[in-house]
């Protein structure tokens, strides 16, 4: 018992000192330089999502790079805290914690999965600070708080406008679904799968997959020895470029389609000649004329030897809203940044144009796009 | 050569610091023991930042399932890979209790913990008549199908959706704060490794080290190896269903992501860095690695490769956890096996049955 | 479609069978469960991504470079870290197979990227049909890789001084070191012979799937930890039994069940057999 007591005393006291040696540190750091405005960044860097959460970091940091050499915000250069989370939901959870507990952060942008977003929720919520998340899509996430913000749009809008693409444009009527078993995948194939229904169209299997998985060709086998004329895969792009290369090893040749997270560049470089035909739609397109995204693209390309996907392109607008929200909030006191963000209407995005609904969430415009002998084209029907 | 050995004297160099602590606490015992007292009252005044009261917090749940693991893989010398699956069993049955049947922290706390335990024993009958290494690959495969089913059972547990807006648990009418919430961990947390330290040095205790010594001889004994092996497969779980059922209730929103096979293996090293079979090295493993990641914050995407590397460091250097089953804060009792379990593993003729034998390549 | 089903089960098989080998020679000779194996299969996958990028992109050669690469890291994994526990405590290199795999696979991502990369098809033309299904060459040669190094294996263990020992070490490594076996040397063979096995399944696996990424072994190396255990953990041919065993089951269970369970219809099925068979396939009885 004693020497229970006496180590935990021990044991207590490093850790309070330790504790106490951390806060000193960044307090003083952060006091140092009262003119720039504090930005947080929460992402995966580390782990099974870090290949998302590293690009939400390259983009955010073009982002403040963009804004600082253009004068910055209010007059004030921007700062960036990034915070890795490792694919964890609690460490999503602390992170929100620390950064709303830094006086000099005004507010953050993350996470990028919605476990870790909804984690973190309570937090930003009771002590008041914004919370945008460029890729968050889980039905419960914008409106759990009214600090709460996604930009990605919900399924309720993209899964009726790909039925609609697929009954009406690609003439399909018996479909097949795949989809990641994960809140977003879920929500996907719902939307889809019901407005397709409603169509007058029919779901004839649905199909799920775990993240991590890479073989593919059980599930495709079953789904291929349906009566179905088209085939539905909610996935992102390295899982879809999988999916459709081994849906073609199996040989089943059938009419394709999917949400905008299968675009990316990368997506036809693991897909090869695989996903020639697939049908998609977006809200970014990377070889849009528009001369902004070309600046985007072409500066996110000569930075980090890549081109951007839609994912990247969320968190550069992310950062450019909360900025523009900043200036039109004209303070950086952290309730109006929030109304202000909440105010938001038609902001041009490189993801289309952003207006949140009174829960937080954006409505975004699609358009149809189509995989064209190894090239993403928009689809003229 | 100077590096290596350099590294080499690190043990050294930990033991006299441990000698050194140990005479200091032996020295100053009941001053320690209200400085612990009073160091666990003051903290959340001392050190107002809510990010350190919530990082202290989550090392009081670490704690909690550490020492509790510490019972299966420390004193009982079994391997259990799948804590984790009933941390989340009690933090998922809690978060129901509260959000479908509007059931108050306080009775979902114990409730989480008896379902947890319900379930601990029927994986313990089930498997604990398995050799070792087959225990631990059950166990593992449980972490996963609970897992599994957590995400498939949709209707139940709203699947991939996860659990939101669990309500903070009020005392008296009053909501929790975050400083509610730290003296109640740490009063969790005191509890727990009070009733470890119980168990250890009561009858049990002794049946159970004895089985991990030898199981043949305490089975010789008429030590119940069977029914000794549940029990502690099940009290552990106990402790780990209320660890979750805290941390639902803390963190507000849970879902499978929080109870990957990972988090296993984060509570199983926590044993083996503070030193297997040792009660405060499992209180020591829990504080180091819960603050460990955390300091390593500003590497970002290195950070990870560098706690991947300390931890094999250590773990090469000192095998024995930093603390070590003879540390110095345990009853020296502990160091010796009983004598009749010494006694009989000293004649040849006992094959030594606790280690697996070979195979057939 | 049974057919495909059971031939695309045997393909990822032969994956879970190379790896079950690794996991079965480790715990053969030390007791011990590899959780880093997975990140030597990440590892020989990438071995290929760097061969076919800068050497060849013929097959063969980078299945010749990765064995060896893995062979060498096993050396060095097993002289930096396991040889000093050896004896000492068994949980202490458990834990120590899981912070290697922690850190081969951040190192993996910070040296290699995150993004996964591509890999370029190869052998993908129709060998022969069988109940209307295609087989391509490249699941021909799978299946044939694993056999020629269950056939290789065994002749070593068997008919070499060196198999010998291994046998010897397995068996009781106090006894052999007595006995004049050099046991350091040999559990270092055996340590770097499975990793070989591990790096060559990454390379067929990268083939396979077109893709390389920094966390790709986690999952085959904790289903293949279930198709060892299956086959007993000590015995190769109960390994190579397991993983395709295992392999056929999954794709079955996606067929018969759902494809929400296919990750865990193999634990349920073990867990039962093990409750009746606690020996595992082809394992030796234990006395207990």
């Amino acid at each position: 018992m004693k020497g229970i007591m006496r180590f935990s005393v021990l044991a207590v006291l490093t850790a309070v000192l330790v504790l106490a040696g951390c806060g000193g540190g960044s307090q003083q750091a952060t006091t140092g330089e009262p003119e720039t405005i504090h930005i947080a960044l929460t992402a995966p860097i580390t782990g099974d999502w870090s290949e998302y959460g590293v690009n939400f970091r390259r983009s955010v940091e073009m982002g403040i790079d963009y804004l600082n050499a253009n004068g910055g915000v209010l007059g004030r250069q921007l700062r960036l805290s990034v915070g890795d989370t490792g694919g964890s939901p609690q460490e999503a959870a602390t992170l929100a914690q620390r950064w709303t507990s830094d006086p000099t952060i005004v507010a953050q942008i993350g996470s990028f999965s919605s476990s870790e977003a909804m984690a973190a929720q309570p937090i930003f919520d009771s002590e008041g600070m914004v919370q945008l998340s460029p890729t968050a899509s889980h039905t419960g996430f914008a409106p759990g708080s009214e600090w709460s913000f996604g930009i990605v749009g919900t399924q309720a809008a993209e899964g009726p406008f790909m039925a609609n693409f697929a009954y009406n444009d690609l003439g399909l009527r018996r479909i097949a679904v795949l989809h990641l078993n994960n809140d977003w995948g879920i929500d996907t194939a719902r939307h889809f799968s019901d407005a397709f229904t409603r169509l007058g169209g029919e779901i004839v299997r649905t199909e799920f997959y775990f993240d991590g998985e890479r073989d593919f060709t059980a599930v495709l086998t079953r789904l291929a020895a349906t009566n179905a004329d088209g085939f539905f895969m909610a996935s992102f792009f390295n899982d879809g470029a999988a999916i459709a290369r081994q849906k073609e090893r199996i040989g089943w040749d059938v009419a394709f389609l999917g949400p905008s997270s299968l675009y990316s560049p990368q997506l036809i470089e693991l897909g090869g000649t695989a996903v020639d035909g697939l049908k998609t739609n977006v809200s970014f397109f990377g070889d849009d004329p528009d001369p902004r995204i070309q600046a985007y693209v072409s500066e996110f390309q000569q930075r980090f030897n890549a081109r951007p996907n839609f994912h990247a392109a969320l968190a550069y607008d992310a950062i450019i809203l909360l900025a523009d929200a900043i200036e039109r909030a004209g303070s950086t006191d952290r309730q109006a940044i929030r109304d202000a963000l909440a105010q938001t209407r038609d902001f041009p995005g490189l993801t289309g144009s952003i207006t949140f609904t009174p829960a937080g969430d954006a409505v975004k415009e699609y358009r149809r796009l189509w995989v064209n002998s190894g090239r993403f084209e928009i689809w003229e029907g | 050569m100077e590096l290596k050995q350099m590294l080499r004297r690190i043990p050294t160099l930990l033991g006299s610091a441990r000698a050194t602590m140990a005479a200091f606490s032996v020295r100053y015992r009941m001053p320690l023991v209200l400085l612990l007292l009073v160091g666990i009252v003051a903290f959340p005044h001392v050190i107002t930042g809510p990010y350190y009261i919530r990082v202290a917090t989550i090392m009081g749940i670490y704690v909690i399932l550490a020492s509790s693991l510490n019972i299966i893989i420390g004193f009982t010398g079994l391997f259990s890979l799948g804590h984790a699956a009933f941390y989340g069993i009690g933090a998922y049955t809690s978060a129901l209790l509260a959000t479908q049947a509007g059931v108050s922290f306080w009775i979902a706390l114990p409730a989480a913990g008896l379902v947890a335990a319900a379930f601990g024993a029927l994986i313990g009958v089930a498997t604990l008549r398995l050799r070792a290494v087959f225990l631990a690959f059950t166990t593992l495969g449980f972490g996963e199908i609970t897992r599994i089913v957590i995400l498939n059972w949709r209707s139940f547990t709203r699947g991939p959706l996860g659990i939101a807006g669990i309500p903070v648990p009020r005392f008296f009418g009053t909501p929790f704060t975050r400083v509610s919430y730290w003296y109640l961990v740490a009063g969790l947390a005191v509890i727990t490794v009070l009733a470890v330290y119980r168990v250890y040095h009561s009858r049990i205790g002794r049946a159970l080290v004895a089985i991990r010594e030898d199981e043949l001889a305490a089975r010789s004994m008429g030590i119940h190896v069977f029914g000794y092996k549940v029990l502690a497969f099940t009290m552990a779980c106990f402790f780990a269903g209320i660890a979750g059922s805290f941390f639902a209730h803390f963190q507000r929103f849970i879902s499978a992501d929080s109870f990957l096979n990972t988090e296993s293996f984060t509570i199983i090293t926590m044993v083996a860095l503070g030193g297997t079979g040792s009660i405060v090295g499992a209180v020591v493993g829990a504080v180091i690695l819960t603050l460990l990641p955390e300091m390593f914050r500003f590497l970002v995407e290195f950070r990870m490769v560098l706690y991947g590397l300390i931890l094999i460091m250590v773990i090469v250097l000192k095998p024995g956890g930093i603390v070590g089953v003879k540390g110095v804060f345990e009853k020296p009792k502990s160091r010796r096996k009983p004598w009749i379990v010494e006694k009989l593993t000293r004649k040849p003729t006992i094959p030594d049955t606790t280690q697996p034998q070979g195979g057939t390549l | 479609m049974l057919a495909q089903q059971i031939i695309n089960g045997i393909t990822q098989g032969s994956l879970f069978a190379l790896l079950a080998i690794s996991f079965a020679i480790v715990y053969g000779t030390l007791r011990l469960v590899n959780f880093a194996t997975g990140s030597l299969y990440m590892i020989g996958a990438y071995t290929s991504f760097y061969v076919v990028r800068h050497v060849s992109s013929n097959l063969f050669v980078s299945l010749a470079i990765a064995a060896v690469v893995g062979f060498v890291m096993g050396l060095i994994l097993e002289r930096l870290a396991f040889k000093s526990l050896r004896g000492v405590s068994r949980i202490a290199s458990l834990i120590c197979t899981i912070g290697f795999s922690l850190f081969l696979n951040e190192l993996a991502a910070v040296v290699f990227g995150r993004e996964t990369r591509v890999m370029p098809s190869v052998h993908t033309g129709t060998a022969f049909r069988i109940a209307g299904t295609n087989i391509i060459w490249l699941q021909v040669i799978m299946i044939l890789v694993a056999a020629v190094i269950v056939i290789g294996l065994q002749l070593l263990l068997f008919k070499t001084k060196m198999g010998l020992s291994i046998r010897a070490v397995s068996l009781d490594y106090k006894t052999a070191g007595l006995m004049g076996i050099n046991v350091d040397r040999t559990i270092s063979f055996a340590f770097g012979l499975a990793s070989a096995c591990a790096g060559v399944a990454g390379v067929l696996a990268a083939f396979y799937y077109n893709s390389v990424f920094p966390v790709m072994g986690t999952l085959p190396g904790l289903k293949s930890f279930s198709a060892a255990v299956f086959g007993g953990l000590t015995s190769i041919p109960g390994a190579i039994l397991g993983g395709y065993l295992l392999g056929v089951i999954e794709n079955l269970a996606v067929q018969v069940i759902s494809s929400g369970y296919r990750d865990i219809v193999g634990f349920i099925i073990l867990v039962v057999f093990l409750l009746v068979r606690p020996r595992g396939l082809l394992g030796r009885k234990i006395p207990m």
